[in-house]
This record gives C-alpha cells, structure tokens and sequence, in this order.
C-alpha cells in the first residue's frame, strides 16, 4: 500500500483548461492532449523550453505514449507525465514553499518568454512539491507569445501569489488559510482591504495589489476599454511585469512568529536531549520490523522524528498545525536536501477538505491516504484534551488513514496535560492507560508497548484492524 | 471577439487594462535596471571587482534585462536567448 498521490481523481482536478487532461488507465496515470493545443505542445518540445525546464528540475517530465486516446473526439496525443509520489496543495503550504512555487513560476515564464512562449495561467495548483523542492506539473501551461499582449495569466499570479505570501508576511502568517476558502487565489479587492495601509506605500504591492484591485473594480464589465487602451504591451514591458513581480516576491519575508511548539523541543522538560535521543531509538527500533513504506507524520513539529522514520520511509509527510514548525522544518528540507521529507501546514482538528467544483477538485486530507504507517508521537493529549475529541474517535480516525501506527500515549500526570488542566475543569474521565487501550483495541492489535524511563509516556507500535 | 479576450482563463478586463496603463512605467524600469546594471559593469571594469561581488550587488538577478529585451525581440523561437544577457563579463558593453 502507498500513498494514493493521484489516484482517479486526477480528472476531476484537469478539466478546466480545453488544452487537454489527466487520465488514468490500467493504473498509468497520462494526459490526453487536444488538437486545439497541437501548434503550442510541438512548439514547448521543439523551442527547446521543456527540455531546458526538464533539466533544470523545474518541470515534471514526461514520455509520449502510444495508447489511444481517452476521448478520441478532438484528440492529438497523449502523454504519460512521471507521477508525483504525493498530491499537496497551496493552503497546506508555509510561507517559503508558497514563495519558492511563486519564484518558480516566475522564472520559468522568463525563460519561456526568451524562447518565445507565455504561460498562459499561472495558477498555484500547477505547482507541486517533488523531491524537496517546487516543480511545475502542467504540460499544458504555455503556449506561442503573441507581441503586444499583455500576460493573461497576471491576475491569477497575483491571487494566486503575491496575494497570499503580501498577507501572509506583511499582516498575518495564519491568512494563508484564505486559499483554502477561494480556489481561484484571494480576490485583490479582499486582499487590499486587509493589507496594513504601509503598504499602499511601498512600489510593488502598491501597483499589484492595491493599484492592480483598483483598476479591477474600475474596468469591470468595459472590455471596451481593452480596445482603446490597446496601446501595446511590448515585450519589454512584459520583461518588466515579470521582474517587478519578481521584486515584489523576493521582498516579502516569512515574519519571526514565535509559533505556539516553536520550541516545543528545547523548552519542556518532560524530554531532555537526551531523553529525545532515547525517543528516537525507540522509534527507530519499533519501525525496524514494520514495511514502512509511505510514512504521515501527525503532528511532526520541526520534523525530529520525522526524519527517523525517513531512514526507512520511501516517502514523510510531516503534517504541523503550527506554521512556523513547518516554515523551519522545510528550511532544512532545503539545506540538507532531503528529498522525501514534505513538511505541510495542516490543522488535524479540521484537516483540508475536498473543494472546488462538487468538493472533488482538490482532495481532502483522508482522501490522499491511507498510507502504509502514521506516526502520533506527544500528539493525543492536543486532540483529546485541547479539543475534547473523545478517544474511540481519535482510534477510529487513525484506523482508517493507516496501516500501522506508532502512537505516544501522554497521561494526564504529564506537566504538559497537567498544564492543559489547570485552566478548565477536568472532564476527562475515560483519559488513561486503561481508557486508551480499550478505545485503541476496537480498531488496532497492539503489537509492542514501550514504556519511556523517567516520565510516564509509553509508545505503542499497532496495526489497524481494518485489512488494507 | 477580441484576441486579449481568447484565454481560457478569465484575465479580467481590469487586470489587461491595468498592464497596459502601466506598460510605459514597466518598461522604463526594464531600461532603468539595464542603466544601473551597466553602470555596476563599469565600475566593476574599472575597479576590477570579483564578479561575485558583482552578482550580489545586483540583487541576484543575473540577468541584463536591456540585453535580454533586445535579444528576445528577435522574436526567434528557435534561437535560444537565454545566456544571451547573461550577466557576464562578455555581456558587459
């Protein structure tokens, strides 16, 4: 078993652009590509831009393949793009992946531009993370630049973007959760309103954003207007968009939020260093006997444990609801290079959802696993305690997002419950060793049990009883 | 239909109306950054600078955006134009 990545509902998230789209067949993922889009796939090869993006690492590659078509009517070819081992989305992004996927885009328009091309949508969701760093997986992104046209895909760039990662830096880390709410990119307008008025100030968010949500409101509805302002957009110009923008990306920075576990490591006392060193080879040594396979860290932190699952992992997914732990975890994704390790932001009390058109567009949380093992260390006391999640629903949970699991129960002696305590009344009657196993054993077989010397946290190693 | 109205995305009239508002200020600060850079070229040639040196003092952006305008105008396609503004010294005027 491994993580679903994109499993059938590959389709439901391609059928926007009429240039063509994903399919599945036999279990091979391939996009269909469409007559209408011919001229621009055969230009993208023969201009020599999928290769330069191919090469530079910016773009998934893809082979020809010699199937038919999924939809023969209108169809020219299809390809068969290497499949992505893990589907992630823009609001479950830190600040940095947002920007890099922003840097991404840009960069690559610059070079398509040079090669005489354009994106012709420049859309968030086009942007994936694969091995540790950002890659444009739309094929069907570009197409032949027309001299004197404005970038079409500018607006999407900046909701998409600048929008976001403007808010994000400039008022609050937690607005990046608007993306989660509007699937086309936050509306200018809203984004404008929401903006510290500095920012009218300063050149670049002043012109895209406020100046840029102005002109929206000004123009809507008057495409006459594009007639009479068709004055040109020359290439130079172009040039200029996109560096301005570039400017505008690179200057916005990622603000030192102390998050609430920032340093969860280094300031509680329950695990000293070397009390985390003895944690991790319990760790190591619970999993050395487990197909780990596709690993879903919950409530990963910084990504310490993480990382221990990785040495036997194909894939981790390090889920944090703390966007600063996942903002540091991905800083060292990127230093280390650790190429399957995927730090993402996510709240488990309310994961992401299915959005978009008929909730299918873009997959909820449960409906990308279950995965071969989760991990649930020093997590069960934030759900159960802080949110009053009774603990057969926590097992329930688990049980149907993996196969194994490695859960680290935290009893209410602990100073880190007992803190969560001393401010409301204690209703928690079921919340021990006991109440935990009976709930557990419904839904897992308990396969090893590891008390932690000096504190009074044990680890269980199970497996779910629901036979995937 | 007008050709700006043919993406298959909508890229909003005020957003095509806006660029082209400001086409004039972009493209002049395409020529402003070309002047500056060429400007850092000199000074580097006079005082022969590490050309790293050089890179950082123009904020990572390797590229001669005057050059590349130029170049890219061609309108070429098969012409790769990427390393034509390459911020080397060979590019420097």
């Amino acid at each position: 078993m491994t993580s679903t990545g994109c499993s059938e509902d590959c389709r439901h998230a391609s059928f926007r652009d009429p240039s063509g789209f994903l399919f599945r067949r036999d279990g091979v993922l391939y996009r269909q590509i469409n007559s209408s889009y011919q001229s621009h796939y055969e230009l993208l090869l023969n201009c020599g831009l999928y290769d330069e993006l191919v090469r530079a690492g910016q773009m998934v590659p893809h082979d020809e393949a010699a199937i038919p078509a999924e939809v023969t009517d209108g169809a020219y070819r299809v390809i068969q793009p290497h499949e992505l081992p893990f589907i992630s989305y823009p609001y479950e992004w830190c600040f940095s992946q947002l920007k890099d996927a922003a840097l991404l885009t840009l960069d690559v328009q610059k070079k398509a531009l040079a090669r005489g091309m354009v994106l012709k949508d420049a859309s968030a969701y086009n942007v994936q993370m694969m091995d540790g760093h950002p890659v444009l997986i739309d094929t069907l992104s570009f197409e032949q630049y027309v001299e004197g046209r404005p970038w079409v895909a500018y607006r999407q760039f900046c909701q998409h973007f600048l929008a976001p990662l403007a808010l994000m830096s400039r008022r609050d880390i937690r607005l990046g959760q608007l993306l989660r709410c509007y699937i086309d990119g936050i509306p200018l307008d809203l984004a404008s309103r929401l903006l510290p008025k500095r920012t009218f100030l300063t050149f670049t968010l002043g012109l895209h954003i406020h100046a840029h949500a102005r002109s929206q409101r000004r123009y809507a509805d008057r495409p006459k207007q594009i007639r009479r302002a068709r004055a040109g957009f020359s290439r130079r110009s172009f040039i200029g968009l996109i560096d301005s923008l570039e400017s505008a990306v690179k200057k916005l920075t990622c603000p030192a939020v102390r998050g609430e576990w920032s340093d969860y490591y280094a300031s509680q006392h329950n695990y000293a260093e070397e009390g985390l060193e003895k944690k991790e080879a319990v760790i190591e040594d619970l999993l050395a006997d487990v197909p780990v396979g596709v690993v879903w860290d919950l409530g990963a932190n910084t990504g310490r444990f993480s990382r221990i699952a990785q040495r036997r992992a194909s894939l981790t997914v390090a889920w944090d609801v703390d966007p600063t732990c996942v903002e540091l975890n991905y800083r060292q994704v990127l230093r280390d290079r650790e190429e399957d390790l995927l730090p993402l932001w996510l709240d488990l009390t309310n994961p992401s959802g299915g959005t978009g058109w008929a909730n299918v567009e873009r997959m909820s949380f449960m409906r990308r696993g279950p995965v071969d093992t989760a991990l649930a260390l020093g997590l069960i006391h934030h759900i159960a305690i802080a949110n009053n999640v009774p603990l057969d629903r926590i097992a329930a949970f688990l049980a149907d997002l993996c196969r194994w699991l490695v859960i680290e129960f935290v009893p209410k002696e602990d100073s880190q419950v007992q803190r969560m305590l001393s401010t409301r009344q204690d209703i928690f009657n079921n919340y021990h060793a006991e109440g935990f196993q009976a709930a557990f054993n419904k839904r897992f077989t308990v396969e090893k049990i590891v008390p932690i010397d000096g504190i009074k946290r044990t680890i269980y190693l199970m497996k779910t009883r629901n036979g995937f | 239909m007008h050709r700006f109205l043919l993406a298959y995305i909508d890229p909003g009239t005020g957003s095509l109306i806006f660029q082209m508002l400001v086409a004039g200020a972009l493209s002049a600060l395409v020529v402003f950054k070309a002047i500056r850079l060429r400007i850092v070229y000199l000074f580097r040639a006079i005082f022969r600078l590490d050309p790293k040196d050089e890179a950082d003092a123009s904020e990572g952006n390797d590229i001669d955006p005057l050059a590349s305008a130029d170049v890219a105008s061609t309108g070429d396609p098969a012409q790769p134009t990427e390393t034509a503004g390459r911020d080397s010294p060979g590019a420097a005027p």
